[in-house]
């Protein structure tokens, strides 16, 4: 038997003599619904035979298939939103949960013989609507003084899952869909409003001095009063309220959120998680507690390279008040394949005005999507998405005159994943609208490998690069080649069989720069097997992969340079860069298979660059650079010494000390975020997939802030005696004095 | 005739083809597993809650083992090839080996080296995990000691020599003074001793020191 959506009818099959399909529509059996959907919720053949059905979103009707194949009801529960069928103590009851409000659903028990109900009063459960509907419940039944009481376990369409019991509490809540992200973003929290409007005085174009004056006075007299303020709220003793939308009804966890302001080092982030049931949270970062949800069911992820992947982006970020952030999140309608984008302000979680509940379904394919690079007047980045026919559309659409104005500056690459090509584009005016103009293309297929691309790196956008050279043991620079336009991309194929040898696996790496198309560099290792992850960064590029010849592991490292002089010391542009930079390669044997790896981000760039690896042990290893630099020399000498490169040993030291998460196993990493704070010194790590693990870590150590047993007293103390010892040795040594010359 | 021969010959082809499928299929069924044993041992400690929270990676995860109440692992289904099978614990560390199988079955185990994978040190079969060391994940912070502070190089030039200089003469203030009298006595003695001649004085002596003798003994001449 199956359930045909598109007629709303049951089609049942007979398996001894197969005819076809005989349909029995729902109308046919006296529901008198005009659903839109009909759902398959379970069969259940223990003392009854049945199956459950729901109908619409709030009707469940209960349908026998007899063995002529024919479909009878058994039983229609209005308003009920699913149901399950428990055998206890002889008798079969229905427990089903029906919608008695908005965001409430009432419990109820029928026996099945009777058709009656047998819990007496309500029992009505807070049901959140970001759960979506209920996919399935379980229930237990048993007796207690006389009554029957539940407990029941609901799976929601947001793969959470809950258990109801007693009166229709919620006992504990298991949000499930923390373990299928599909995107991951940390935005910075905004500042208070006090402190926003000091920041506003200094960019503020006013020249006038008064103006000024008078704005200064203002904010400070503000300020003075919410000082006040609170100092008289804290005698009294009163917390703050919380700002914080927490979910409505939960006795749990209501605790005293604190408000979500910045803090001094800029710790505390907002973590924006995208999830594959189209669950998109925000978390804080300091405990892990959700903030806000939104339920979109119809964003669908995309399928990109094997993973399941939608598009986050954070076009406005919390710096510029009195703006709002926005974020945004793009994916695949669940229907239609066509592009579906939801925006919303990542710190409230509230939709951005004009945004529908359930997400914005664009009339289009995307081909390509990407954040302009650039900020409109109100600090904006638009998001310029690219349909099949390559025509150009922007999110806010209010955008298309900016990104008009900025075209000439725009360029952007496709990929033929499958066929190893990659088509290079610029943005023109053609007759009024923004479409894309094919300028290259490069192939880089070998179709006796059979190549496929497997991945293709770019470089983080908002990444600081702070030395423009390396300094070299005898005093000169080695200028780094910085390619913002730079993209990685492996290929990995086989090489069949022949004769003398048997079939292997191949790995290609090239460098494309993305506005030429120019191939700076093309690295090919034979007998080597994906998968492969990459880190592209600055000017190097880390990638692993595993030697099948040496069944080993290995990492290898490029670094580009442009050499003794720089071309161009202000700003860099793919028409004039060099055109064979210097890349510098060397490979190491990492001992330990790996989930992911990623580097280290700080604000400035000072901080020495630190390599993030989720081993399959379970663990998080942090490795630092200098251990993967090309330039480790064989034998040592006093110029590398000076420049204090480690000498080359083949295998990268993986110790204990390193982990990150100490003792917390963490398997099935999906991957490892990482985002700068406040303090050059200090990075923070966020790793998703089976399990959320947050923490902080220091490359070189925390250099800019005293550690925290700094012992303040003990040089004070010290300090001070000497002090008061210096006084009394004066003192004595000039009563001594006086009494020698009494003698 | 013909027809005999036609059939004859559509019938070995027939014959061919099902044999061929069928060894084809037998080969496909035959893709060889075996198992992986071994015996993980914890030495440092004699309660056994390590046992539950401690798991066997065969090629990081590509299979994996748990270990029954006595320590012993059995991992099935393992097609022939070369593995590192790893023992996962959070608390103790052991060493990894590599597992050969061959295509009949045969098992080797050998120690894991990556800088030279054709060195076979072989180790006994089935496995034997024993921990080395208990897992280390923090460094220990830097405290701060008083030996630190006195046995550091500057302080030992600077504080002991400003130490003895104002003890030593307390102590010889605490004599009697006789022997006050006689150290005194003493010093005087050793700072005549070392009246080596001082170059200044000698040159004054040579240059002009006639005339001091001179006027001395002049001086001597006029009180006689």
């Amino acid at each position: 038997m199956c359930l045909c959506k598109m007629t709303d009818s049951i089609q049942v099959l007979n398996l001894q003599n197969p005819k076809g399909f005989v349909a029995t529509s729902i109308q046919d059996l006296g529901v008198q619904e005009n659903s839109e959907s009909i759902y398959w919720i379970k069969s259940f053949n223990s003392n009854e035979v049945g199956e459950i059905i729901r109908v619409g979103n709030d009707m469940i009707v209960i349908v026998n298939v007899g063995t002529n194949g024919r479909v009878s009801l058994m039983k229609q529960l209005p308003k009920s939103v699913i149901a399950d069928i428990v055998n206890y103590e002889d008798k079969t009851y229905i427990v089903s949960l029906e919608q008695t409000g908005h965001e409430e659903y009432g419990v109820s028990l029928y026996d099945m013989s009777s058709w009656e109900q047998v819990l007496d009063h309500n029992h009505r459960l807070h049901y959140a609507s970001h759960h979506g509907l209920p996919e399935q419940i379980s229930c237990f039944l048993a007796h207690r003084s006389g009554k029957i009481v539940y407990k029941i376990v609901v799976l929601s369409q947001d793969y959470s899952l809950q258990l109801i019991h007693k009166t229709g509490k919620i006992a504990w809540r298991r949000d499930e869909f923390m373990a299928y992200p599909t995107a991951v973003e940390m935005v910075d929290l905004p500042v208070s409003e006090n402190q926003a409007k000091f920041e506003d005085e200094f960019g503020s174009h006013d020249d006038n001095v008064m103006t000024m004056f008078v704005k200064r006075v203002k904010t400070q007299l503000s300020q003075l009063q919410t000082f006040v303020i609170q100092q008289i709220q804290k005698l009294r003793g009163v917390k703050h309220h919380s700002v914080v939308i927490e979910e409505g009804g939960d006795d749990d966890d209501v605790d005293d959120e604190e408000d979500l302001l910045r803090d001094e080092f800029s710790l505390h982030k907002m973590i924006v998680m995208a999830t594959t049931p189209g669950k998109i949270v925000g978390m804080r970062s300091i405990n892990g507690h959700i903030a806000w949800q939104h339920f979109v069911p119809e964003l669908n992820p995309f399928d990109r390279f094997g993973k399941e992947k939608v598009i986050l982006h954070v076009q406005r970020t919390t710096a510029h008040f009195p703006h709002l952030p926005q974020c945004v999140v793009l994916g695949k309608n669940k229907v239609s394949g066509r592009a579906h984008v939801f925006a919303f302000n990542p710190i409230n979680g509230q939709r951005i005005s004009q945004m529908p509940v359930g997400g914005l379904h664009l009339p289009y394919n995307i081909v390509q999507s990407f954040l302009l690079g650039e900020w409109d007047k109100d600090f904006m980045k638009p998001l310029i998405l690219v349909d099949d026919s390559y025509s150009v559309h922007t999110f806010p659409s209010t955008a298309q005159s900016f990104v008009t104005e900025q075209s000439f500056n725009i360029y952007m690459y496709v990929s033929d994943i499958d066929n190893g090509m990659i088509s290079g584009y610029r943005i023109i005016k053609q007759q009024n609208k923004l479409v894309a103009d094919n300028v290259w293309k490069v192939n880089i297929q070998n179709q006796r490998q059979n190549l496929k691309i497997t991945s293709i790196v770019a470089k983080k956008a908002n990444e600081h690069i702070h030395s423009q050279g390396r300094v070299l043991g005898d005093r000169s620079v080695l200028y780094k080649y910085l390619n913002p336009n730079l993209i990685a991309v492996v290929t990995q194929g086989e090489e069949p069989a022949t004769s003398q040898q048997k079939a292997y696996p191949v790995i290609n790496i090239y460098l494309i720069d993305v506005i030429t198309g120019h191939i700076i560099f093309h690295d090919n290792h034979r007998k080597a097997q994906g998968p492969v992850h990459v880190i592209h960064s600055e000017n190097w590029v880390v990638y692993n992969y595993y030697n099948t010849k040496q069944r080993r592991h290995e990492m290898a490292a490029l670094e580009m340079y442009e050499g003794k002089n720089q071309s161009n010391s202000t700003v860099f542009s793919s028409f004039t860069a060099p055109h064979q930079p210097l890349v510098m390669r060397q490979s190491f044997i990492f001992p330990l298979p790996m989930y992911t790896m990623t580097t280290s981000d700080t604000e400035k760039g000072i901080t020495a660059k630190d390599i993030i690896v989720g081993l399959k042990n379970g663990g998080i290893f942090t490795l630092p650079k200098a251990f993967l630099d090309p330039r480790r020399p064989l034998a040592p000498t006093q110029e590398t010494q000076e420049e204090g490169t480690l000498p080359y040993i083949p295998e990268l030291p993986v110790h204990t000390e390193g982990m990150i998460n100490y003792n917390q196993t963490l398997y099935h990493i999906q991957g490892i975020h990482t985002s700068p704070t406040g303090l050059e010194s200090t990075c923070l790590v966020l790793s998703y997939g089976l399990d959320l693990f947050h923490t902080r870590i220091q490359p070189s150590k925390m250099f800019d802030v005293l550690k925290e047993d700094f012992e303040h007293w003990l040089i004070a103390s010290v300090v001070l005696s000497m002090l008061v010892a210096s006084f009394i040795t004066q003192k004595l040594a000039s009563r001594k004095a006086l009494n020698r010359q009494w003698k | 005739m013909e027809n005999m021969n036609c059939i004859f010959l559509a019938i070995i082809v027939f014959l061919g083809s099902i044999s061929l499928a069928l060894s084809e299929a037998i080969d496909a069924e035959i893709v060889d597993e075996f198992k992986v044993e071994g015996k993980v041992e914890v030495v440092s400690t004699t309660n056994k809650d390590w046992i539950a929270n401690t798991q066997v990676n065969v090629e990081g995860g590509l299979f994996v083992g748990h270990l029954r109440s006595d320590g012993s692992f059995v991992i099935n289904g393992v097609p022939s090839g070369s593995y590192v099978v790893e023992v996962i614990n959070p608390t103790y560390m052991f060493e990894p080996l590599r597992v050969d199988i061959t295509a009949k079955g045969k098992m080797r185990a050998r120690r894991v080296n990556y800088l030279q994978p054709a060195v076979v040190k072989t180790v006994h079969y089935p496995l034997e995990f024993r921990d080395r060391r208990k897992a280390n994940y923090f460094q220990k912070r830097e405290q701060w000691k008083i030996t630190d502070f006195l046995f550091n190089p500057m302080v030992l030039t600077m504080v002991l020599p400003l130490v003895l200089i104002m003890i030593l003469p307390k102590m010889m203030n605490a004599a009697d003074p006789e022997a006050q009298k006689e150290m005194q006595s003493q010093m005087k003695a050793l700072n005549d001793k070392s009246s080596l001649p001082d170059m200044s004085e000698m040159l004054a002596g040579w240059l002009g020191g006639g005339a001091s003798t001179k006027s001395s003994g002049s001086k001597q001449n006029r009180k006689r």
